[in-house]
């Protein structure tokens, strides 16, 4: 037999073999009619829980309310609600409150008929303050004016008004989102659905703005609003489903332009002021359409396609803050346009045997017009005139796999994944990702997994074209994301189940990356993680978990002015360890819950001439997080809690360290320190349970 | 076809070797000895007499009878496995008769869910995508299904409010596997997974997707700004690197560095920027407070780069080609 003969005949037999494969025999359908299901003890009625209570936040700033809304040392309510509502006829209704008392408080109803409806109605809130002891001379929203009879000088140390000039300023936004959404489920396995998000960021955020050389950093106000909207339709059957859906998400800015007053001296001809713009009010209208059916064999194929249209028709900004400026041109009409389409398989042909293969390909284009602008250096000095330049790409990726149960306990497999991406109007016009990797996985006993990956990948930068060069930049450097790159890697990978109340799991993974052809810019980097957890649950009232981390990462990167060799080199390494464990206990009346968590992180940058390394200060972060929980179940329906939380953050940061207002030759700074909180909460709750039964 | 070129001969005979093995290896219908060291599919069996009361007659624990709590365990709903004329526990875990009549140890399995399950993860899934075909439409071929993730390693559909489906707890149960995403919630800075306001599920779809690793949307840009709209576009100025992939600066599941950067600037700058004049300098620890270079002071502390050039992510000012305006 021919090899060929062999390859055809090799094939037949699989897939005789893989239809042969047919799904175990279903028993034929019962007659229910005697299933009374008289002991199930079906939820109806109405049931709920509330919480009342109150607690002190002993040390809380702006650091320690980043996400919870705990930002000040005072007392908080603690309330919270949730209830639900099941009819005879199917008709449901649930609420949830939490955190009413705070900046992070959120709100969920829903309500509908199951099988045929549901409303949602939501609203969350996410505060994000970030520094409550900043300072600035500065007063006003969009436009930033200095006290009068301001001095200036050349240097923030030389201002003579800056120290009595200083008041507070808090840095920090906080998001809320308001959401409505419905279902509508027409029978036949289709579904209507729509969706509303309205979310409003307000607060300040620190900018920086420069007149030349000379910066100040100002809190700039933030007023935005994000609308979207979604409309949709859904189809399944046993075997085939499909999507199709439309958006549009308007995005709206209060302040597109930020003024702010010089407070450095007006040299001959210069502005008074600077202007810096502001994020742009813009759209995005989506359209997106997904199929999916099952094919024989256990397989099955999906496609999706995907036209998004972004815009942006916002007046232009004036060319300069002198008065009577105007904009250069009636309008900019940014328009990008991207297209997704993707095609997957999925296939289990026989119990043995996976495979797994996509093709996706994404087109950015923008139709911006392009726009030939003088630029006004920092408002002062006319430069160049220069052309608005449009990217474009295109980037398609592929990857596969397959993974054979060679034994009982052995499965091995294969894979990769490519990415080709083609640009314009960048240096590099081409580049090749491609990755292939083989694994095997040992799963002696149910519950056991052990699986270890390892394969290389190679970047590829083809198409250099230097007349996309920026003036004065040096040719030789390799760019982060275009630079040709080669990359080895292992992952490993391990459950054990050990018997339903333990289970471990072990994680590790190191990675190296070598831009060995690159002369300036990264050269290499390296990473090493791991990770474990434990949890083990003895009994139904006791439950245990332990878990740690550690990863390591550095780079070293090359800079220079020369074309020939690098004259300075970097080498930033990257320590982080983290920890936890806790438990829960329920003994009668009582439940105890203790929690405790801890990381670090370390880095340590050096930079020099080459050999010639000068370290910086290390740069470090430490959480410390305890939390330790007390109820008492008074009755069937009230649950006294008392709760300790202990929160510690502390944090090294060059950067900011010692960096006040007047701290740099030519940086006016905001004087935002590292992070750092120490916070004890001490807590007192009651809930109660309402409704027909309490809840378990 | 005595002519092949050698190597085109050798080519065919690798292939060959290749389908030759996998037809011993591979193309062995299922069987439960296949799976001696692994799950086993249930016995066939006939439905039980009277339904979910035959199984509650022994299974009345909390933890199965929670499912009357769920929205499979409703009676009015048609579509669930309780809905009238519905197989009630049947419809997931399978005929029950044998296992309800047998004894001892030869009493059959029926469906089981979950990690120490003895059925085989394929068959549970199936049970699950047999009805849930439109939530799961891109489930084969995603990186769950290809590592043998069952929906019942996530999913607790006897609970009341499931832990996966829950913003405050499903970060939990996506960590029990996702180690190291889960310690890097832990980093100074992070997305707010551990305080409960976002979860897995908010960037990432794990039941597969069209986007990559498995987002939500078509791209990693679509999916930032979604939330962060404000860095959406298009500019009057665009940053390449930030119009092709967010990913090229941030590391969004949590970093070390302030803004969930890579590297800070301006060394992160620097790996893409040498242009003659500052941004090709060393930029050494002299110029700290007290230090020699002094003059560094605003290429280095506080914002560093972003104390001039603060509009990374795109400029709409006329003059805003150095992304400082």
């Amino acid at each position: 037999m021919s090899p060929r003969h062999m390859i055809k005949f090799s094939i037949a037999s699989v897939l005789a073999a893989a239809a042969g494969q047919a799904r175990a025999e279903q028993a034929p359908p019962p007659d229910t009619s005697r299933w009374a299901c008289s002991a199930c003890s079906f939820d109806k009625g109405y049931q709920a829980d509330a919480t009342l209570g109150a607690f002190y936040a002993d040390g809380a700033n702006a650091d320690s309310g980043r996400y919870t809304g705990i930002d000040s040392k005072k007392t908080y309510v603690d309330a919270a609600a949730r209830g639900t509502y099941a009819g005879t006829d199917g008709q449901f209704a649930s609420y949830a409150i939490d955190n009413l008392g705070l900046d992070s408080r959120s709100a969920a109803i829903k309500l509908g008929q199951y099988g045929h409806y549901d409303v949602a109605l939501h609203y969350d809130g996410l505060p994000y303050p970030r520094y409550d002891a900043t300072v600035t001379p500065y007063s006003g929203g969009s436009v930033q004016t200095l006290p009068a009879g301001w001095v200036v000088a050349g240097t923030p140390a030389g201002m003579t008004d800056l120290a009595a000039s200083l008041h507070k300023v808090d840095i920090g936004t906080l998001r809320k989102t308001y959401g409505l959404s419905g279902r509508w489920l027409a029978g036949h396995g289709l579904t209507v659905f729509a969706s509303f998000d309205r979310q409003k960021k307000t607060g300040s955020q620190i900018v920086g703005a420069s007149f030349l050389a000379q910066a100040v950093q100002l809190a700039a106000p933030v007023a935005f609003t994000t609308d979207t909207f979604e409309v949709g339709v859904s189809g399944a059957s046993k075997s085939f489903s499909w999507r199709l859906s439309a958006s549009d998400a308007k995005f709206k800015n209060d302040d597109p332009l930020l003024t702010f007053q010089n407070p450095y001296p007006l040299l001959d001809g210069l502005a008074a002021y600077g202007a810096v713009s502001r994020p742009p009010e813009s759209e995005a209208r989506s359209f997106n359409a997904t199929v999916s059916a099952a094919l024989p064999m256990n397989s099955s194929v999906s496609f999706a396609g995907g036209y998004s249209k972004l815009t942006q028709s916002a007046a232009l900004l004036p060319v300069t803050t002198a008065p009577g400026a105007t904009p250069p041109a009636s309008g900019f009409d940014g328009q990008v346009k991207i297209s997704h389409f993707a095609l997957t398989l999925g296939s289990r042909p026989m119990s043995r045997l996976q495979l797994h293969g996509r093709v996706a390909y994404d087109d950015r284009k923008d139709d911006s017009n392009a726009l030939s602008l003088t630029q006004y250096v920092t408002d002062m000095l006319a430069g160049p005139t220069l052309t608005t330049p449009r990217f474009n790409f295109e980037r398609l990726r592929m990857d596969g796999g397959a993974d054979l149960r060679l034994l009982h306990a052995l499965t091995v497999g294969i894979g990769g994944d490519r990415i080709e991406i083609n640009r314009t109007q960048q240096i590099v016009r081409h580049t090749e990702d491609g990755r292939t990797y083989g694994k095997f996985r040992w799963t002696p006993r149910s519950g056991f997994s052990l699986t270890l990956k390892a394969g290389g990948a190679h970047r590829e930068a083809r198409g250099i074209n230097l007349s996309y060069l920026p003036v004065g930049q040096n040719p030789l450097v390799s760019m982060l994301n275009l630079a040709n790159r080669d990359r080895r890697f292992v992952d490993l990978d391990a459950t054990w189940a050990a018997t339903d109340k333990l289970s471990i799991a072990l994680q590790g993974s190191k990675t190296n990356d070598s831009y060995g052809r690159s002369t300036l810019g990264l050269r290499s980097g390296e990473e090493r993680r791991a990770g474990a957890t434990l949890s083990w649950t003895p009994t139904e009232q006791l439950s245990f978990y332990l878990d740690g981390g550690y990863q390591a990462r550095g780079t070293v990167q090359e800079g220079g002015y020369s074309t020939s060799s690098a004259a300075w080199g970097a080498t930033i390494k990257d320590k982080f360890r983290n920890m936890g464990l806790g438990f829960k206990y329920a003994i009668e009346r009582w439940d105890y819950a203790l929690d405790l968590a801890h990381s670090t992180s370390i880095g340590e940058t050096s930079v020099g001439a080459l050999g010639f390394p000068a370290a910086y200060p290390d740069l470090g972060a430490t959480y410390d997080e305890a939390r330790f929980s007390l109820g008492y179940a008074a009755t069937e329906r009230l649950t006294l809690r008392l709760r300790y939380i202990y929160l510690n953050h502390s944090s090294l940061d060059w950067a900011l360290d010692g960096v006040g207002p007047a701290t740099s030759y030519n940086l006016l700074a905001l004087g935002a320190s590292p992070g750092f909180h120490n916070v004890n909460i001490y807590g007192l709750s009651f809930n109660y349970r309402f409704g027909a039964s309490a809840a378990p | 076809m005595c002519d092949h070129q050698p190597t085109a001969r050798l080519r065919d005979w690798a292939l060959a070797a290749c389908l030759a093995a996998f037809s011993v290896f591979g193309a062995t219908p299922a069987s439960a000895a296949d799976d001696a060291a692994q799950p086993v599919a249930p016995a066939k069996s006939a439905y039980s007499k009277t339904g979910a009361d035959t199984c509650l007659d022994c299974h009345d624990e909390a933890a199965v009878v929670g499912i009357f709590k769920t929205a499979h365990g409703r009676p009015t709903n048609d579509a669930g496995p309780f809905g009238h004329g519905q197989l009630q526990c049947e419809a997931c875990h399978g005929p029950g008769d044998a296992h309800a009549n047998g004894k001892g140890k030869s009493r059959p399995h029926l469906i089981e869910f979950g990690k120490k399950a003895a059925t085989p993860k394929s068959l549970q899934n199936e049970q699950c995508l047999s009805c849930h075909r439109n939530s799961a439409a891109h489930w084969a071929g995603n990186a769950h299904a290809a590592n043998d993730v069952s929906c019942a390693d996530c999913h607790k559909s006897h609970q009341a409010k499931d832990p996966v489906r829950e913003v405050a707890t499903q970060t939990a149960v996506c960590s029990g596997c996702h180690l190291t995403h889960a310690a890097d919630a832990m980093k100074p800075s992070h997305h707010p997974l551990r305080a409960g306001k976002m979860a897995c599920s908010s960037c990432h779809s794990p039941h597969g997707s069209t986007g990559p690793a498995q987002l939500t949307k078509n791209s990693v840009n679509e999916t930032c700004t979604s939330c962060h709209a404000e860095y959406r576009g298009p500019f009057l100025w665009e940053h390449a690197p930030v119009a092709e992939d967010c990913g090229n600066c941030h590391q969004p599941h949590g970093s070390t560095q302030p803004a969930m950067l890579k590297t800070r600037a301006p060394f992160l700058c620097q790996q893409c920027h040498e242009v003659q004049g500052h941004p090709a300098v060393s930029y050494t620890p002299d110029g700290l407070p007290g230090g020699s270079g002094t003059q560094q002071g605003a290429f280095l502390l506080a914002g560093s780069c972003l104390n001039c050039h603060s509009k990374v992510h795109g400029s709409n000012h006329p003059s805003g080609s150095k992304l400082m305006r």
